[in-house]
Order: structure tokens, then C-alpha cells, then sequence
């Protein structure tokens, strides 16, 4: 089976793939934009959001906006590149297997 | 959204990517508000400044003019509520900001030259041209038709402008706002309602 690529554990999970997919088609984006288009909650999404700036996924950048705090997300060129991997493993997995119905 | 992980499928994964990606879409959607601002005051403009010179023989009929300035209070005052607003930014939302930003520019220029060197006869054409340039480039980004098609008929309206005299060349400046900004500015409006519901 070495045909198949193995899917990126850190995009490979249901939240971290929603923000990455977000932000691929995005310049850059706010928490609440993204807290609203995945439905998390904001704690849960705060935590993958640090998991995806660890490996270098995203850009975080903290500011204010209306004396609130503001937190805007911006994927990287690693972020793009790992996206594109993902998205190619995806493919072969998906091609591999007999569709369902 | 949990943080499902190792049951997460490969069809799972596709549907959330492909989900996201058409949610993120949604953002670069045009409501055709601008369109309609600059289209009715234009138009009314261009045509207040042929019945007030040409039908009335008003002596200013320039003054209708002053209307625009209605348009760049308007538009300083919807860009600024906007952007408080808006909460994601995309590439094609910076560059339609600057691209008409541009044109505005161009537009000034032109009429500086208007009203202080060439004349306006010879400055109404280039402005139809630009107004062309502007529709014709935001309808291919947006793929949307009535823009493109705007556009073009701009072109075509901005040579005949060349041949007729500055009165005539007032109507074909409200025609041009009619089917490059009013027309497609509707149906703009239209489908942005249409995809929000």
C-alpha cells in the first residue's frame, strides 16, 4: 500500500481541517468569523487555532478592534503547501476505495 | 464542530473542506450597493444637466454636479461601516478596493483636464471609457454578466461620444450609467438577496 500518502495528523482532524479550508480561500480572517462558519465552541476552537500556529499552519495576530479584543487568523506558505498535500493523500485515498452510494 | 480526529473519514474530510471553501466564497459577493449610488446620481446629474441647460436654458446648469459629492459622502461613510464590520478580509475585496480607488483617481484626473485644458466635450468620452475599464474588470472577476456586458457597451458608447455634440454626449453619459451601473447594479442586488435567503 505505499501508493497511499498518510494524512497530516494535525490537518486531520474535523476543526483544524474547517479553519485551514476557511483561511485557504481567505486573506485573513477574525476568531468570530471562524468560530461562526464551524459552529465550535470558542474554547475548543482557541485550542486548535494554537495547535495549527504551533506547527506553523497560520498566523495569529492579537489587537484590539473597538476597545474588544481582537484575534485575526492568516494561513502560511507551510499551511498552503501542507493543505495541498492533504488534499492529494485525500485523493488517493478516496479514488481507491468503491464509491458509496 | 468537535475535534473528531481518528474517525474521521477520507469522505468526512472532503465534505468539511469542501463545505468551508464554498462558505469562504460567499464572502467576495458584490450587493451592488456602490452601483447604485454612483448609477441613480450620475444619471440624475447627467440628465438634470441637459434639461436645466438645454430645455430651460438655465444659465449654471453645471450645479447638478454638486450631486456627486453626495456620492463620496456616501461612500466614505459605506466603506468605513463596512470594514468596522467586516470580520474576513479576501484578496479580490483589496484588490476591487484599490482598483476603484484607481479609477476614481483617473476619473478626477480626467476631469481636471476637462474642465481646465481639453474641455468637457472631449473629456465625457474617456469618462465613459473608464466607467467601461471599471464595470468590465469587476464583471469578469465576479464572472457576472450584465457587468461584462455594462462594460462594453461602455466602449461602444464612449466612440459614438467622440462624434456628437457636449448635449448629446450628456445622454449618452445617463445611458451609459443605465446599462453599466443601474441595470446590472439591480440584478446584483437581486441574486446577493436571492443567495443570502
Amino acid at each position: 500500500m505505499s501508493e497511499f500518502k498518510s494524512l497530516d495528523p494535525i490537518l486531520h482532524s474535523q476543526l483544524r481541517l474547517a479553519v485551514i479550508s476557511l483561511l485557504i480561500g481567505v486573506e485573513e480572517a477574525e476568531f468570530t468569523y471562524l468560530k461562526e462558519k464551524t459552529g465550535a465552541t470558542a474554547g475548543n476552537l482557541s485550542v486548535q487555532i494554537n495547535k495549527l500556529k504551533e506547527a506553523g499552519y497560520i498566523e495569529v495576530q492579537k489587537s484590539f478592534k473597538d476597545n474588544y479584543p481582537l484575534t485575526q487568523c492568516k494561513i502560511t506558505r507551510q499551511g498552503v503547501n501542507a493543505f495541498e498535500a492533504y488534499v492529494h493523500a485525500l485523493k488517493t485515498y478516496i479514488h481507491a476505495k468503491p464509491k458509496k452510494a | 464542530m468537535t475535534t473528531k480526529e481518528s474517525s474521521l473519514t477520507e469522505l468526512e474530510s472532503w465534505d468539511i473542506i469542501q463545505r468551508m471553501i464554498q462558505e469562504a466564497k460567499n464572502e467576495v459577493r458584490d450587493d451592488g450597493f456602490f452601483y447604485l449610488l454612483w448609477g441613480w446620481l450620475v444619471l440624475v446629474a447627467s440628465l438634470g444637466h441637459y434639461v436645466l441647460g438645454y430645455v430651460l436654458h438655465y444659465p449654471h446648469p453645471y450645479i447638478v454636479w454638486l450631486l456627486m459629492l453626495v456620492g463620496v459622502i456616501g461612500t466614505v461613510y459605506q466603506v468605513n461601516r463596512r470594514s468596522r464590520k467586516e470580520r474576513v478580509k479576501t484578496y479580490i475585496s483589496r484588490f476591487m478596493a484599490s482598483f476603484w480607488f484607481a479609477i476614481f483617481i483617473a476619473i478626477v484626473i480626467t476631469l481636471i483636464g476637462g474642465g481646465f485644458k481639453i474641455g468637457f466635450q472631449a473629456a465625457y468620452p474617456i469618462l465613459i471609457a473608464l466607467y467601461g475599464v471599471a464595470t468590465f474588470t469587476s464583471g469578469s472577476l465576479f464572472r457576472f454578466k450584465p457587468l461584462i456586458i455594462g462594460g462594453a457597451a461602455c466602449w461602444i458608447l464612449a466612440v459614438v461620444a467622440f462624434f456628437v455634440s457636449f448635449p448629446v454626449q450628456l445622454l449618452l453619459m445617463a445611458l451609459t450609467t443605465l446599462v453599466s451601473y443601474l441595470i446590472p447594479g439591480y440584478l446584483l442586488k437581486a441574486s446577493y438577496r436571492h443567495e443570502r435567503v
